[in-house]
């Protein structure tokens, strides 16, 4: 028999509501396995000086390409550099170029994005405008150009990153922040006559902030891959640096040698990271009871 | 002396075929103390004019007339002026707490805001917060001050709305169809609540309804509005008897009565009109029972008859025929 009786049925409902209810996010093991991961990996770029167990820049000609061993727990690359190490290392700069960018983008983005709700009109247009410009730009070109103009470096291409990044996250948060904007609860803050300032900070701002959460989240993913593109391509952080897309790249050249090991940890970090990011972005997302932009 | 005067006010809003009049020379003053009842259908603009008296107008309307509170102009003053009187002179309490009440910030931090803001001290804002409370009927407040929005029930919540109305001691409340949101039971309460702490503390208000019988039991004066225009200012008390304009007569007739049983309710034949497409004449010519030529070409003026103010040419002629149980009576023939 196929047939489910109808308190069955009820009794599947009510299951499933239940399960998308909404208690705490923490209890999602999605979220919970990519978030303690993002934690570990900030953990260990943190405290790469304990964890590593060779200096990362120590080269031996002589011990080159090896495979993973107890004295090399993921073997070394061309160099002899201990690869264990390298990536700890590498977890700083691959790590902390993303921040920034997010951290910028977003600052910005947000700012713009409430000023053009709240001001609305000419203002409004011309920064939207701007937006639509700068949305047609690539980024990666926008990042050669920034390498050009200030040299390879971590910084070059985190600028034009942060440039190229903000009128996506403006356009994003700017949607909801005139959606708010329009509730009766902001109409009710210039009732009781609080100024402009107060409520987009204390009103405003608190009720954008889970959208900002996601956005944050999930734009770090695909600020990690540009970066890890732009080392790649050799426009980012300089050999020998210890750097995920960096290394990525130096160790293209062993691949073809029988040595993949540089190229392809790397690579999987740089996946593994990604991957959390964008499930952890994506589980915020539903939560919220909206799909990815 | 009144508190608020409306004067000839007129609202335009930009629409995409150009300006469109919501608002028609609209004169209404209330007086201190006194509860003015602002009844009409859905877009009959009793809402915008409510929000005119704080400038709470949708963006690009355009007023004219004036609006002057305690002889100073409305829709002249400057932002700090403007802010300076919403935060002290008068409140509003919205329709639906649920959206008025920012969700994710608490109770308490929603109520003391505006004191804090005025210049109170942190404790004594929660003082003044905690009475009041307790004074619209919440008990357990230091409980209720910790929660959020969304754990209050809608009932309590608009209680909460009024008491952060009546905590900046206003001298003119603005009540947008406060009990419209809330389920029948919870209605009575909440409007016994809000008409005892007016009375108390002596604020004059301005309550925009559908409901004309709620209206006449908590206002003194009631004030009808049709597709824009103010059609009749009366005594809140006997309009069941002696409605001025045939409009109120005919509202008044289409609700059931308690006392007899109803076969068939009473309708007023027609569809409301919005305020942008009358044309020349009464507004309410298309659907009045006594309209005759003259109502269809003249446009009547708001005029003092008797104890209140209607706009209608044939008041005097009516009189005696705008009792709405003769005519609830008359219509079930």
């Amino acid at each position: 028999m196929t047939t489910t009786s109808a308190p069955d049925k009820i009794k599947g409902t009510t299951r499933r509501l239940l399960s998308r209810s909404p208690t705490s996010v923490w209890r999602d093991p999605v979220v919970i396995v990519s978030s303690s991961f993002i934690f570990l990996l900030v953990c260990v770029a943190i405290f790469a000086p304990l964890i590593a167990r060779q200096n990362p820049n120590t080269a031996n000609i002589l011990a080159g390409n090896q495979s993973p061993s107890s004295a090399h727990w993921l073997g070394t690359d061309s160099f002899g550099e201990d690869l264990f190490s390298r990536l700890v290392y590498g977890a700083r700069l691959s790590l902390l170029g993303p921040a920034m960018i997010i951290v910028i983008a977003t600052s910005f983005g947000t700012v713009l994005a409430i000023a053009a709700a709240w001001f609305g009109g000419v203002f409004d247009q011309v920064v939207s405008r701007v937006a639509d410009i700068l949305f047609a730009f690539p980024g990666l070109i926008l990042a050669m150009l920034s390498v050009a103009m200030f040299g390879p470096g971590l910084i070059a291409p985190v600028i034009a990153l942060s440039i190229s990044y903000t009128p996506y996250l403006m356009r994003v948060i700017r949607a909801e922040a005139i959606r708010q904007r329009n509730l009766p609860y902001i109409a009710a803050c210039y009732v009781e006559g609080l100024p402009a300032r107060t409520i987009c900070r204390r009103h405003l701002l608190p009720n954008v902030g889970p959208l900002l959460l996601v956005q944050a989240t999930l734009s770090f993913g695909y600020a990690l891959v540009d970066l890890a593109a732009i080392s790649y391509l050799g426009l980012g952080v300089q050999s020998p640096t210890p750097e995920w897309g960096l290394m990525v790249s130096t160790g293209q050249s062993s691949i073809l040698a029988g040595y993949p090991q540089e190229s392809l940890f790397a690579g999987a970090m740089i996946v593994l990271t990604v991957v959390a990011f964008n499930l952890l972005g994506d589980r915020l997302a539903s939560r919220r009871g909206m799909d990815r932009v | 002396m009144n508190v608020l005067s409306i004067n000839q006010l007129s609202m335009d809003l930009p629409t995409a075929s150009g300006p469109r009049r919501v608002i028609h020379e609209v004169t209404l003053d209330v007086g201190e103390g006194e509860a003015v009842g602002l009844v009409g259908e859905s877009g009959a603009g009793k809402s915008m004019t409510a929000r005119a008296v704080i400038r709470l107008v949708p963006r690009g309307a355009r007023t004219q007339g004036d609006i002057t509170f305690n002889g100073t102009s409305v829709l002249s003053m400057g932002s700090a002026t403007l802010r300076a009187y919403r935060r002290r002179d008068v409140a509003m309490i919205f329709q639906d707490p649920r959206a008025a009440i920012n969700p994710v910030r608490r109770i308490g931090d929603f109520l003391v805001e505006s004191l804090i803001d005025r210049g109170d001290s942190e404790a004594s804002a929660l003082m003044v917060v905690t009475e009041i409370l307790e004074s619209v009927g919440i008990t357990d407040v230091t409980r209720r001050l910790r929660q959020y929005p969304h754990e209050l029930s809608g009932g309590l919540l608009q209680r909460v709305m009024i008491a952060a109305a009546l905590a900046i001691e206003p001298k003119l409340l603005l009540a947008d169809e406060p009990t419209t949101a809330l389920d029948v039971t919870t209605q009575s309460d909440v409007m016994v609540n809000l008409d005892t702490q007016r009375r108390v503390r002596g604020l004059a208000m301005i309550f925009v309804t559908h409901d004309l019988e709620l209206a006449s039991a908590v206002c003194d004066r009631i004030a009808v509005m049709y597709a824009g225009f103010l059609v009749e200012d009366s005594p809140a008390e006997g309009l069941h008897r002696q409605a001025l304009h045939p409009y109120t007569a005919a509202l008044l007739a289409s609700r059931p009565s308690v006392n007899a049983r109803e076969r068939r309710l009473v309708a007023i034949p027609g569809r409301p009109l919005s305020a942008f497409e009358v044309e020349e004449g009464c507004a309410f010519a298309s659907r009045c029972p006594f309209a005759q030529e003259r109502c269809r070409v003249e446009r009547p003026l708001l005029r003092t008859v008797g104890r209140g103010r209607v706009a209608c040419h044939r008041t005097e002629e009516l009189q005696g025929q705008l009792d709405a149980n003769k005519m609830r009576e008359d219509a079930r023939g």
